[in-house]
Order: C-alpha cells, then structure tokens, then sequence
C-alpha cells in the first residue's frame, strides 16, 4: 500500500522548527509546463501519458540527494490517494481527477513533492517544518534548474513561466505557511487578522488547502500575486514582513491569555485534554478541536514537559486522527461509525503511552 | 480553445494562447496581479541565453546599419563575423550542442 512507505519521518510532523510554537510548516511551489504540449484541461490522454513519461523520467534522473518514489494515481486505490492528500503531498483536486497522473516524492522526509497533471505539467512543491522559507526556496530552485537543463519550459519574456491559470502565470511561486493561531480566536482577533491578511493580497485558506476549512485553529497564509514581482521580493515580503507580524500577534495574545486570564486558559486546555483522554467517540474535527487546546497548552507552559503529550506525538496524532490514516493505523477499513470509536480509542492510547 | 472557452473555465489550453489572446488577456492578467502586465523574475538559464542571443544581435544588426552609413567599412567588417559567430555559435539553433 502507497501509505507504508511513508513513515513517520515526514518534514512538517517534526515539532520545533524556526518559530515552531505559532508556524507548522512553511511551504514554496512552482507551477511548471513543458513547452510543446497542450496545458493538462486540454491535452490529448497521449499527450498527458507522453507528459507523465517525460516528468518520470526525468524527476527520477534527477542529481539529489534523497530517494525518489515514484506513483501513478490511477494505479492506487481510494484511499491510498487520500493517505497522500492528508499528508499534504498531493491536492485533493489531484487525488479526485482522472487520466495520467502521477506524483514524485523525496523519501523518507517527504521534502519534496511534484504533482503531474494536476493543473499544471508540474506542481513541484517543497516542505519546510517552521519558519523556513528560505531553505524551501534554495531547495525547490536547484530543483528547478536542474529539470529544466533537460527540458525546455513553456515560457515567454513578457508572461514569465507560462500557466493553464492565469493567476499562476509569471514566477508561478505560491509561497505559504501554515500557522496555528489558537490564541487569536479564543480572544477574539482572529477575523482582524484575517482581514488584514486579505487587504494586504493574501490568500487564507484551512488545513487542507484550497477549498477546506480552518479547523483546529490551522491556517494556511500564501501570496496570491505571482506576477510583476520577482520571487525574492514575493519570498522577502513574505519571510521578513507579513509572517513575522502574525507570529507576534499570536505569541501576544497568547501571553495576555497566560498573564490576565490564566484560569480560563487553563480550563480551556484541561477541558481538552479530559475530554481526549475519556472520550468514547469521535469526530475528526472534534479531535482538531481538542489537539488545537492541547497544542496551545504544552506551548504555553500550562501542561507540564511531555505530559500528557509531547509535541511530536501530538503532530503525528493531528495526522492520524484524519480518516484515512486512521484506517491505515487500525489497517482496515472502517465505516464513519467505527472511525469515531476508533479515533477515540487511538488518541487514548497515544496520550498513555506519550513519556509522563 | 476560443477565448469564451478560457472564459467559461478558467483555464488555457497551452503557451500559443498566450500569443493568440495577448490583447484580452493583458489586462485581465494585469487585473489578477496588482496592476503587473511584465514578467521580472527568473528566466529559465536555457531560455535566457537564447533570449540574450536574440538581443545581442538585435544590437549588433543596428551597429552594422550605422557603419554601413558612416561608411565604416572596417567597423562594419568586424561587426558582421561578430554577428555571424553567435549565428552559427554553440547553443544557437543549428549550431554546435
């Protein structure tokens, strides 16, 4: 199964990381075509098949450091894309098409990820746990240049790198973070950030990306220009500007809940970490819910040193409390009535066993 | 693809209607972009030699018209091998890989 050859080493379940207590992970992608064929929507089944061959052969020619695995979508079951989805390796947009498509993933620490025709001929993305977006842009770069040493781009001196969208068109950057703002919402200045995020051109966007929802208080921050600026400029505004005032406001918040509402803080938290170590069923938002507080709580101080949970476990159980890591850990399928037994069951047994 | 056709979904269908659509498109992408019309970020290393190519010998072409008119024939001597070196130069289409 596609899901096993994924182990827990992935890049952005690593806790710690630059600004590790607000930024998960850190996130730059380019969205690439190779010249001569028709963009993925319009392309002949040849002409994506004759795409997949040319991006498998070359990605797994590449020069890097890290083993390349290969996946033909259409070649895995359901669930085994939604393995992938989850651990943010593929667009759930990718996982529900149909045709030629593939995806290459750096293993194990899943760093690197290129979809192939999804949108684009190439979606290469690269993931950094915390604040590291520069390591993300040096990395995705080399990558870059080096496939495009073996294939000609689609790309024109006015356009820039050449896009199906053309609200990708010029660097074809897409640069993001996905933040954990707990404090923000309990104290209510969650919407003004928001807004602020929006006036300043900033897409904002849930757990999973275009389409999901924020839940368990995860928000994905990332530009929405890509056109007129170059990529450090787009990198730099981000990296040095927009990013570090969010972390403020979070760690600002956070320390005004620790120092005038300390007791509702500390319900907040207890609350979670009871209602996760008791409960009998439950939903995978719920859990999110609860993870969020119980996050918020080792990060603040208020839950002692690794007890009842340290920051890594409690990142591996964001990921599989989702639905289809959940089948994966209990390998079998299961109906939403016994994932809600089953997730409960899961997170009692990680909160014992996590060092007390 | 028709231009209502990107309109209905969105998307293009490949680099050529970047050229055919160019007058409808500049402003709607000037639009999605905060006013850009122009790329100014990184150039594929293989596309931007041959870019600079293109514009060393516009540049060069133009000096030659000049001491062609200045009657600079020796100039003009020089500047015509220059010009047909980077024709015929490593990397130019044709030219040696």
């Amino acid at each position: 199964m596609a899901g096993e050859r994924f182990g827990s080493e992935a890049e952005w379940l690593r806790a710690g990381g630059p600004a590790g207590d607000v930024v998960l992970s850190s996130r730059v992608r380019f969205a690439r075509n190779f010249a001569g064929f028709a963009f993925p929507c319009k392309a002949t089944e040849e002409e994506q098949s004759r795409v997949l061959e040319l991006a498998h052969e070359h990605l797994c020619g590449l020069d890097l450091a890290d083993d390349i695995a290969w996946l033909e979508l259409g070649e895995l079951e359901r669930h085994e894309r939604s393995v992938l989805v989850e651990r943010h390796l593929i667009s759930k947009q990718h996982a529900k098409d149909k045709g030629p498509r593939g995806v290459a993933i750096s293993t194990p620490d899943e760093r690197l990820s290129v979809m192939v025709n999804e949108e684009d001929h190439l979606r290469i993305q690269v993931l950094r746990s915390g604040l590291g977006l520069r390591e993300a842009f040096g990395h995705i770069n080399s990558v870059d240049d080096e496939l495009e040493s073996r294939i000609d781009y689609a790309y024109s001196p006015r356009f820039g790198y050449l896009t199906a969208c053309p609200t990708n068109v010029g660097t074809g950057i897409r640069v993001s973070v996905m933040m954990h703002l707990p404090a923000l919402k309990l104290s209510g200045e969650l919407e003004k950030v928001r807004r602020a995020a929006k006036a300043m051109g900033l897409a904002v966007r849930g757990f999973y990306g275009e389409g999901s929802d924020a839940v368990g208080d995860y928000y994905q921050l990332s530009n929405q220009t890509t056109l007129g600026r170059t990529e450090s400029e787009l990198l730099d505004n981000f990296d040095q500007d927009v990013v570090p005032k969010v972390i403020e406001y979070e760690r600002l918040a956070r320390r005004n809940l620790i120092e005038r509402r300390r007791p509702f803080l500390e319900d907040r938290v207890w609350r979670a970490v009871g209602v996760l170590t008791n409960a009998r069923l439950m939903k995978a938002e719920e859990a999110m819910e609860h993870l969020s507080l119980v996050r918020l709580g080792v990060v603040a101080g208020i839950l002692p040193d690794e007890a009842p949970i340290d920051m890594r476990t409690l990142h591996q159980l964001v990921l599989y409390v989702q639905p289809a890591h959940l089948q994966q850990a209990r390998g079998r399928v299961l109906d939403q009535a016994e994932r809600r037994v089953e997730r409960a069951s899961l997170i009692r047994e990680k909160l014992a066993d996590s060092p007390a | 693809m028709t231009f209502a056709e990107f309109r209905s979904k969105g998307l293009l269908g490949c680099s050529d209607c970047y050229r055919h659509f160019e007058r409808a498109l500049g402003p709607l992408i000037q639009r999605s972009h905060g006013g850009a019309e122009r790329h100014t970020g990184k150039v594929p290393r293989r596309a931007g030699e041959a870019f600079d190519r293109m514009q060393r010998l516009a540049e060069l072409r133009k000096e030659l018209a000049d001491a062609l008119d200045c009657e600079a024939y020796e100039r003009a001597a020089t500047l015509r091998d220059e010009i047909r070196a980077i024709e015929r130069g490593p990397g130019a289409p044709g030219g040696g890989g």
